[in-house]
């Protein structure tokens, strides 16, 4: 009989639970905001001011748009390198969830560790739109021309979180293999490469051929590209619908070892 | 007595990565309405045999099912189950009540129905002051409280604790033993491990003694102790030379310990031996203390594995161990 009332009990409520772990792990990330939040705009907020300047004359070199000015062309990089630092923090916490034992009382519970999963990437895909609002604004203020803004924002928040949370997605699938926050940590610096092998910080016709075939495939390079156009004012459609496709598909790379990573964990 | 197994496991096998086998051939049963214990020392497998059956860790080989359902239908299993494991599972930045919310969300529960089954808890662990303070503030003990309690909140039909007395104090301990009581009167069906075998004597129907990765022994805590059939006899005289004679006398390959002031012996439980020494001595020796111990579960554990549950004090011999077990009767090395 027992039984039989647990088994009633057990009605779907995972949009609750969802919304309870999704609450936990903002306020989490309000608890540490030097970490979560100011450290990870340092970065980009240096590349705004100093790079733009720095290399500016780069601008001049064929291939750029013509009268746009260097800080103008990185500014989406910009806004993904404070994007993509910030990304690990779901990973960084479901290591120590494991560490403590957390991680495996929500194993457990019927509703298993999806749900807090899915609510700990919400709550990151909130605060890396925040960061994507608040890096254009400031690559603004460092004199970037924004046409449209709620374009430029609209671009900004929907492909930048996105794209942040399925990178965030490694740092998850790292946590879930290893329990270990070092781990998690040492893999934030990946994001370097990947904005070199793309055209956030150079055009295509200026990276060498073989890098230039990487880039194709960089969903990076297609997230920068729709973030300029909305800048200037223009929906590229194009870049737009590639960069999609580039995060759906890292999206589903992600989740896989994410899966990988969780097999392995019931195993050992 | 029970009719059906609500837990069952048979030949269960667990080889980690890298060859470590963990355990071996555990076969185990629980039915509803009783209290089933693993003991048996650290490394010997209790905590990967309880994390197999709460659906936490897949085993390598063998078969486990709860209420039926196969151990790997983790979606019918875990709303059956309260699960407290050795580490206590509570976020340290998250407050006691907030961990109740979480609960209850995890076991689809509304957050007031959980407190309706949660604040006797609450009160009988003394944990209400608490619960407005992140959990890492509270010291180890409330947080073990902390995790039986949101354990026990879901009303499960099966329970299964791993050491889950580990950390408290007397009184806390002593509450954790009447719930499990009252969880047997409740019929529920209840498994946990323990390296406290007083513990284990007093709570459970049935004892699996698990060293190495394999059961050694199972029964009921009079069986177990009926394998050793030995008692212990504790004799204190003005003479011990003489008292060493006549013991010697009656039993002349027996092996006589000296404990401080005291000779000490082991006979069986049955035996005519103590009476025979006490006639022997009357009137010529005046006798201090005389005192015979009957086997306990420890005495068992060190009769089937040749070694203590606990870990051996530095430069005591294990024969060392087993004599200073009688003498502390257990309490020393807690």
């Amino acid at each position: 009989m027992e039984v039989a009332a647990a088994d009633q009990r057990m009605d779907a409520k995972a949009p609750r639970a969802f919304l309870i772990m999704y609450r936990r792990a903002i306020r989490e990330a309000l608890s540490v905001p030097a970490t979560t939040i100011l450290v990870p705009l340092i970065l980009p907020i240096f590349m705004l001011t100093i790079f733009g300047r720095v290399f500016s004359s780069a601008a001049q070199l064929p291939g750029f748009p013509p009268g746009e000015d260097y800080a103008t062309y990185i500014a989406p990089a910009a806004v993904l390198v404070g994007i993509m630092l910030g990304s690990a923090t779901a990973g960084i916490s479901t290591a120590m969830e494991l560490q403590t034992g957390f991680f495996d009382r929500m194993r457990v519970s019927p509703l298993g560790t999806g749900v807090s999963m899915a609510g700990r990437r919400m709550a990151d895909w909130t605060r890396l739109a925040f960061f994507a609002v608040v890096l254009t604004f400031a690559s603004w203020v460092d004199g970037v021309p924004i046409e449209n803004w709620p374009l430029a924002i609209g671009v900004a928040v929907a492909l930048g979180a996105s794209w942040g949370v399925v990178y965030g997605g490694l740092a998850l699938a790292a946590s879930i293999r290893t329990a270990n926050a070092e781990t998690v940590q040492a893999m934030v610096p990946l994001f370097f490469p990947i904005l070199l092998m793309s055209t956030s910080l150079v055009p295509m016709r200026l990276l060498p051929e073989w890098l230039q075939t990487i880039a194709r495939y960089n969903p990076v390079s297609y997230i920068c590209d729709s973030m300029r156009s909305a800048t200037a004012g223009d929906f590229a459609a194009g870049s737009t619908w590639k960069a999609l496709v580039g995060i759906a598909v890292a999206g589903i790379l992600a989740q896989a070892l994410i899966q990988l990573a969780s097999r392995h964990r019931a195993h050992s | 007595m029970p009719e059906r197994s609500a837990i069952d496991a048979g030949d269960l096998l667990k080889i980690y990565p890298g060859e470590v086998t963990a355990i071996s051939g555990i076969s185990l049963s629980a039915s509803e309405g009783e209290v089933v214990g693993v003991v048996g020392p650290n490394g010997a497998g209790k905590s990967t045999t309880l994390k197999i059956l709460t659906t936490l860790l897949r085993p390598t080989g063998g078969r486990a099912s709860v209420f039926g359902f196969d151990i790997s239908d983790t979606r019918n299993i875990r709303p059956l189950l309260g699960v407290a494991l050795q580490d206590v599972g509570l976020d340290p930045l998250m407050s006691g009540n907030a961990h109740f919310e979480v609960q209850a969300a995890l076991y689809g529960i509304k957050p007031g129905a959980l407190r309706n089954i949660a604040d006797p808890l609450i009160e009988r662990f003394m944990l209400g002051s608490y619960l407005d303070r992140a959990v890492g503030t509270y010291s180890g003990g409330t947080q073990r409280k902390m995790a039986l309690a949101l354990a026990l909140c879901t009303r499960p039909p099966a329970i299964i604790f791993d050491e889950p007395t580990v950390g408290l104090d007397p009184q806390s301990r002593r509450l954790v033993w009447e719930l499990i009581e009252e969880m047997r009167l409740e019929g529920k069906v209840v498994l946990f491990s323990t390296q406290y075998m007083d513990e284990a004597e007093k709570l459970c129907d049935h004892i699996y003694v698990v060293d190495k990765g394999r059961i050694v022994a199972e029964g009921s805590p009079k069986e177990l102790k009926a394998l050793v059939g030995e008692g212990t006899l504790r004799i204190v005289v003005d003479a011990p030379a003489k008292l060493r004679a006549v013991i010697e006398g009656l039993i002349p390959d027996g092996v006589v310990e000296e404990d401080g002031e005291a000779l000490v012996i082991k006979i069986p439980v049955d035996s005519k031996v103590p009476a025979t020494i006490l006639g022997a001595l009357q009137g010529d020796v005046a006798v201090r203390e005389f005192s015979l111990t009957p086997p306990t579960l420890e005495d068992t554990f060190l009769h089937l594995t040749g070694h203590s549950l606990r870990p051996e004090p530095l430069g005591r011999s294990t024969a060392d161990m087993g004599l200073s077990m009688h003498r502390g009767g257990g309490a020393k090395w807690r």
